[in-house]
């Protein structure tokens, strides 16, 4: 038997619903507010129950209809576009402490090389000469703050 | 109105705001083209760098941006089979024929003047639309205004999904739940922050753009392993072939064109539907008009067909203006991230912009015929060396696509939070899309959120918590009676295929 991924959506969309319902009754209030027309409950708590049914008439119509088989997920690029976001963090995770050129570069080579480009040449050009360019542009043009880098301060500047 | 119309001349021809123009048209093309990223993308791209423009300025160069996204799409339809953008898809269905015949060039010319006419059309309409509309939106009370924007939800959730309507309304909550995250903005409480200092304010429209937008269209070219740049290079280092459009050619296509602007500016305007439902109406209104000879041609790299849907698609672009600006609804995901681009701009579109910022109005509108004529002028003959960008390898490009999406939102809030923010949702947008959730209605949701909220309070405190609103005022009632109908449609349609079906089967 196949997965029927909708269903497995809708009932996930289902238990969000419930999740963010259950959050919004823990929305703070202000004392007397409970009794007015419209408390900041008042929308997501609306929203919760909408999501719901709808999730709800998604699972009965994934029950009655499967759908058809799509491609196999297992085909796709899962490996590249993992590391792809992998780099994404690690790339907001250095920028404070790397600084904007360093945390850069190496966030750029490293797409560069998880999409397969080798060669050196084209590697360092769309890397450090379009990280400098960038940079200058930002900050000596545009007059913008970028991150010096945390990791350099004392030695450096 | 005069009055408006020559502050608008006067503010869309300074130096600068011309070159705006230039620069959307020229970067809205290159973006429009590369098959995956559509006009939302290339919008969401260029928001970062509006920032310091004032209003004006900036909506002109997104309007180009649009414009521009819309005809690099043509672009590649007709060159590589690849439709950029979806409201482009209709344009392959010739034009392609039409290129691998030798005719590229021309089909770009036809491409370039019906997108021109298409687009001229609708920029007068708008202009003779949007005032009245706005006066007459005046009258609006917040009752009509929910009403208003629960049915551009519903329309939008509609129509772009076909079949999936349910998938596009959970999409669409989706949207709405993401944006009560942040301070409430009538009682200033935390809502689904958890503690965290970095979800004070929000999830930004930007970042929710830009993560399901640029960054998971980017993201799932490489999933699918899409290698589009080899055609690309391929078709691009070929002769396009004569540009010249004959005058036989250009009379049996003049009436297509003009009935295509006309259906097409009037669709555009209906929340919802927008330029890629008006370039299949087009296409299909054309084919049925034909004579039976014409329409053996059609597909296989007609005149008229080609014309057909890319005079629609430019109309609808313009119609789609009218309610984004006179009721300040965005009409569709494209119009709903131009909507956030103008509030942070600390614009407020609806009625009152007419009067209030008359020249961010009708700078709009007359910079838009403006970006028709850089399109038809300046575009046409950049075409062959635009497309040779094309060639660049998609791994050169997708990490570069990647930095200016993040760098865009960093730029804004400063602060590597939104990195982080931007993977997980593009994760969750490339999951989204796999199982065939439509990421538009999520993001209109997501900017009709607060506005929802608002109105929902107002008409309930009016009301004394009661929802007698809905039906007390008689245009409440009809927008409500229109969406209720809207959802409903496609399950009489459901219901009638079943009952065909049962019929068929016991005649059978």
């Amino acid at each position: 038997m196949t997965l029927n991924r909708d269903l497995v959506a809708a009932l996930g969309f289902l238990a969000f619903s419930i999740a963010y319902g259950w959050q919004a009754t823990g929305i703070d209030m202000f004392p007397g507010q409970e009794g007015e027309a419209f408390t900041p409950q008042t929308f997501p708590l609306a929203l919760a129950i909408v999501g719901g049914l709808l999730a709800l008439g998604q699972t009965v119509k994934s029950l009655r209809e499967p759908p058809l088989a799509g491609e196999a997920w297992a085909s796709y690029d899962w490996p590249r576009v993992g590391l792809l976001l992998l780099s994404m963090v690690a790339y907001g995770a250095t920028f404070t402490w790397l600084g904007f050129i360093v945390s850069t570069t190496l966030f750029l080579v490293a797409g560069y090389l998880i999409l397969g480009e080798r060669r050196p040449l084209v590697i360092g050009m769309a890397s450090v000469v379009l990280t400098v360019a960038f940079w200058a542009l930002m900050t000596k043009v545009l007059g913008l703050y970028l991150a010096p880098g945390e990791l350099f301060r004392g030695w450096l500047w | 109105m005069l009055e408006g119309i020559l502050t608008g001349l006067s503010t869309a021809f300074t130096p600068m705001n011309l070159m705006m123009v230039f620069v959307g048209c020229f970067a809205g093309t290159f973006i429009g083209m590369l098959p995956g990223l559509g006009p939302i993308s290339a919008i969401a791209l260029m928001i970062p760098i509006t920032y310091g423009f004032d209003p004006a300025s900036g909506m002109i160069l997104m309007a180009g941006v649009y414009y521009g996204a819309i005809f690099g799409g043509s672009t590649s339809s007709i060159l590589i089979n690849a439709p950029g953008v979806a409201g482009t898809v209709a344009t392959a269905f010739d034009g392609y024929p039409l290129a691998q015949q030798g005719h590229a060039g021309k089909a770009l010319a036809i491409a370039a003047g019906a997108s021109f006419t298409g687009g001229t059309v609708g920029a007068i309409l708008l202009l003779a639309a949007a005032p009245a509309l706005a006066h007459v939106a005046l009258s609006f009370q917040s009752a009509d205004y929910l009403a208003l924007m629960v049915l551009g939800l519903t329309a939008v959730s509609a129509f772009t999904a076909p079949g999936q309507v349910l998938k596009a309304l959970i999409a669409t909550v989706m949207g709405l739940m993401i944006s009560t995250v942040g301070t409430d903005p009538s009682a200033g409480v935390q809502r689904f922050t958890f503690g965290s200092l970095n979800l004070v304010d929000g999830v930004s429209f930007l970042l929710l753009a830009m993560a399901t937008f640029a960054l998971s269209e980017a993201l799932m070219a490489v999933l699918k392993r899409d290698k589009h740049s080899e055609a690309a290079a391929r078709a691009t280092s070929g002769q396009l072939g004569s540009m010249r459009v004959s005058r036989e050619e250009i009379r049996d296509i003049a009436p297509v064109v003009a009935r295509s602007s006309i259906l097409g500016f009037f669709v555009g305007v209906l929340p919802g539907a927008g330029a890629t439902i008006a370039s299949f109406l087009a296409y299909g209104a054309e084919r049925s008009f034909a004579s039976a000879a014409e329409k053996l041609k059609f597909g296989k790299g007609s005149l008229r067909g080609l014309a057909a849907p890319e005079t629609a698609n430019n109309a609808a672009c313009t119609g789609s203006f009218v309610p984004l600006l006179t009721l300040g609804i965005p009409g569709s995901g494209t119009t709903a991230v131009m909507l956030g681009a103008l509030i942070s701009y600390g614009v407020q579109p609806g009625p009152r912009l007419f009067q209030n910022n008359p020249d961010v109005f009708w700078a709009v509108i007359i910079s838009m015929y403006l970006g028709n004529i850089i399109l038809l002028i300046l575009n046409l003959p950049l075409i062959p060396y635009i497309a040779r960008l094309l060639a660049l390898p998609r791994q050169i490009l997708t990490p570069l696509i990647l930095f200016f999406s993040l760098i865009g939102v960093y730029l804004v809030s400063f602060n590597t939070f939104d990195i982080h923010m931007m993977a997980g949702f593009a994760l969750a947008a490339i999951v989204l899309r796999l199982l065939e959730f439509p990421m538009a209605p999520l993001i209109l949701g997501f900017i009709l959120g607060d506005m929802i909220e608002d109105n929902l309070r107002r008409a309930l405190t009016i009301s004394d918590g009661s929802i007698a609103f809905l039906w007390e005022r008689p245009l409440t009632a009809i927008i409500f009676g229109v969406t209720i109908l809207t959802l409903l449609a496609p399950l009489v349609r459901v219901v009638r295929q079943r009952r065909s079906a049962m019929l068929a089967g016991e005649g059978g």
